[in-house]
């Protein structure tokens, strides 16, 4: 993917350029937000990184002009403040992720992957199936080699979250927000604990697990490789 | 009060406009209501002088010369010894006067002011006369014009002395009017500049009046109260920044110390390295957790907040700390009324926070076994009560009010984890929802309780 970094933090822009590089992207980074708001008209980018605090014109104007000249790229933003009203101020911008700083590479990384795969249209699915796993979404039933496995409401939804983005890396806090609805950080292991009960009804019971949990980042549902 | 201060202040201002406009009225009012009172009164004496004249024209046409001359003489006669206003005079063609007053200077036909040669004093020299032609004769009736012009004399005077008592009530008004207003004023300035000069706490005098000003003064207290408020976040902000962010700096600079240490003799620095990361994380949490606080007690905007019902929000969040507890080795449960579904004004991303940083707090703090109950009551006629309680070793009752504050932890040691601002957020964010907050003891344990004010709807709906 050819990406642009929007930041004007040098040591904050290379180290998201090295290691998007690194994952196999292509990075343009520019320092100043009247310069990233031309850059990002040119319609080459596939995914925009943009810091709120930027000189010349800040992430949220840049946004918002991009999405008034109805480019739909995908924006992450970067922010130092976490408060729920700038997160929501964020989206509202007309951005599709938010990341406050500091964050640990994988987790952006992450959310770069789960943007950029997102399908254009939100076709909507009726089963998702993964190997011999296979959930209904709208009788709301899962089965697993053809044996019936009863989820919790909210073991349903994880479930759902980590079969839709089937591969991807889902992290804790990506869960948090998605399945829980929590902008927080908890102090306890909720995600923990709700994903080993998941695995103890539809992992354990079979001889293959689908749930791998990818270290000091989160959790991939995936066929074995 | 200085003259040159008089021009600056308002209500000295307004009483002297008022003033110059009373006055102008009057001027106004006094020349309209002059001048018709003197034309009524000189058509009256007119008329008066008119009647006269054709009473003596008939009196010499019914009675011809002597009886007119005699009339006459008997009319003047009475005038000089009455000191009646009258003049009366008959002379021939030739100008010799027959009968009356000799001394009538220059007459002319008609009805005109006259002045005789001789009069009776000084004021009253002038008349109102008839001078016209009666049989061969010339005829000269009038009436004194000396009241008249003492009526006149009279109402301008008395419109005189009504304009000094104008103007002498209105400056006196005036200036009492902005001596008084000035010492308030000047009350008010001086709180002002107190506060301005850094004495937060001072308020501007409210009088027993409760007029206008009074309640102009009430709403900049309310401000001030507002900006104590906030003067006293920022600075308990720093305090606590440069109390509780020190140490783990200062624990985060030994860590990476000891990994160059290490690094420099070829050892594995990766448990060093591994402890930097979680003391940066630990610093993060901390300052987000300050900063939530401050933006919630600094008056959060409210308008994320909607409607939300209780009974949900309370029964997803045991969902799913539940297994959670479990986990732990504790017992999370509910207890709420199947049909007891009350709504309230709220940010429900807040109130689930609350009852994380409540639930994560009994669970972290209590031994295994412990118990935990989350229970939604009706409380009174429209409030709600959401408690959380446990039955762990509780916070002592001197020690309750304290662990609201920030940074409060009730081991000196600081050893298990916690930032000791978890409370002080529970507290902060109960406050933006106007919740009362009380912590009790649960005998054993703790009770936290908080009386939502009651079910009501959005203020705007």
């Amino acid at each position: 993917m050819r990406m642009l970094v929007i930041e004007d933090d040098k040591k904050m822009a290379s180290y998201i350029e090295k290691g998007l590089q690194e994952a196999g992207h292509v990075v343009d980074a520019v320092e100043n937000g009247l310069e990233g708001l031309s850059f990002a008209t040119s319609g080459v980018y596939d995914m925009l990184i943009v810091d709120r605090m930027l000189p010349g014109l800040d992430g949220l104007s840049l946004v918002k002009a991009l999405r008034s000249s109805r480019s739909q790229v995908p924006v992450i933003f970067l922010t130092s403040v976490g408060g729920v009203d700038d997160r929501v101020e964020g989206l509202e911008a007309g951005g599709d992720d938010y990341l406050v700083k500091p964050f640990a590479f994988s987790e952006l990384l992450a959310r770069v992957n789960a943007l950029s795969r997102r399908p254009a249209i939100q076709a909507e699915t009726i089963v998702l199936k993964v190997a011999d796993l296979e959930v209904d979404l709208v009788k709301r039933t899962v089965t697993r080699a053809g044996t019936k496995i009863d989820l919790q409401p909210r073991e349903f939804t994880l479930l759902e979250v980590l079969m839709r983005n089937e591969g991807r890396i889902n992290t804790r806090t990506m869960l948090l927000e998605k399945v829980w609805d929590f902008h927080f950080d908890p102090q306890t292991s909720v995600v923990e604990t709700h994903i080993s009960r998941l695995r103890a009804k539809v992992d354990r019971p079979f001889n293959v697990a689908l749930i791998h949990t990818i270290r000091n980042t989160g959790y991939s549902l995936h066929a074995p490789r | 009060m200085l003259p040159a201060r008089i021009w600056r202040n308002t209500p000295a201002r307004t009483a002297l406009l008022f003033t110059a406009l009373f006055l102008g009225v009057l001027l106004i009012a006094g020349f309209v209501t002059f001048n018709s009172i003197q034309d009524e009164l000189s058509d009256r004496l007119n008329t008066r002088v008119m009647e006269r004249f054709h009473e003596l024209e008939n009196e010499f046409g019914e009675e011809g010369l002597p009886g007119l001359i005699e009339r006459i003489n008997n009319l003047d006669a009475a005038a000089a010894t009455s000191g009646s206003n009258g003049l009366v005079s008959l002379t021939d063609d030739q100008g010799t006067v027959l009968a009356g007053r000799d001394d009538i200077i220059s007459p002319q036909t008609g009805l005109h002011k006259v002045r005789v040669a001789r009069p009776i004093d000084a004021e009253h020299d002038s008349y109102t006369a008839m001078h016209g032609p009666v049989g061969e004769m010339k005829l000269t009736v009038g009436i004194n014009s000396h009241d008249i012009d003492e009526v006149e004399e009279v109402m301008l005077e008395n419109m005189a002395w009504a304009a000094l008592a104008i103007v002498l009530l209105a400056v006196a008004g005036g200036l009492l009017l902005s001596l008084r207003l000035q010492t308030r004023f000047d009350g008010l300035r001086n709180a002002l500049e107190k506060v301005a000069t850094g004495q937060w706490d001072t308020r501007l005098p409210i009088t027993a009046q409760k007029d206008d000003i009074d309640d102009f003064s009430g709403t900049i207290n309310t401000t001030l109260d507002r900006l104590q408020g906030l003067m006293e976040a920022m600075r308990q902000v720093s305090a606590d920044i440069a109390h509780d962010l020190k140490t783990p700096l200062a624990r985060l600079y030994i860590s990476i110390e000891q990994a160059l240490d290490l690094l420099e003799k070829g050892k594995d620095a990766k448990p060093d390295l591994q402890s930097v990361k979680e003391e940066a994380e630990t610093i993060n949490a901390t300052f987000e957790a300050l900063l939530s606080i401050a933006q919630l007690e600094g008056g959060a905007r409210k308008d994320r907040f909607r409607n939300v019902d209780l009974h949900d929000l309370v029964s997803g969040f045991v969902d799913i700390y539940q297994p959670v507890a479990e986990e732990t080795g504790c017992n999370l449960r509910l207890r709420i009324q199947p049909d007891f579904s009350p709504t309230i004004w709220g940010d429900k991303d807040l109130l689930n926070q609350l009852l994380a940083n409540l639930v994560e707090n009994a669970l972290r703090h209590c031994p295994i076994g412990t118990d935990v109950l989350v229970e939604l009551e009706r409380a009174g006629h429209s409030s709600v009560l959401l408690s959380v309680s446990d039955n762990g070793p509780g916070v002592p009752q001197a020690d309750r009010e304290k662990v609201l504050r920030r940074l409060y932890r009730l081991e000196r040691s600081r050893t298990t984890p916690g930032s000791g601002l978890g409370l002080s957020l529970v507290k902060a964010i109960a406050d933006i929802h106007n919740v009362d907050l009380t912590l009790t003891d649960n005998q054993p344990g703790l009770r936290v309780s908080l009386t939502f004010d009651s079910i009501m709807q959005s203020p705007n709906k």
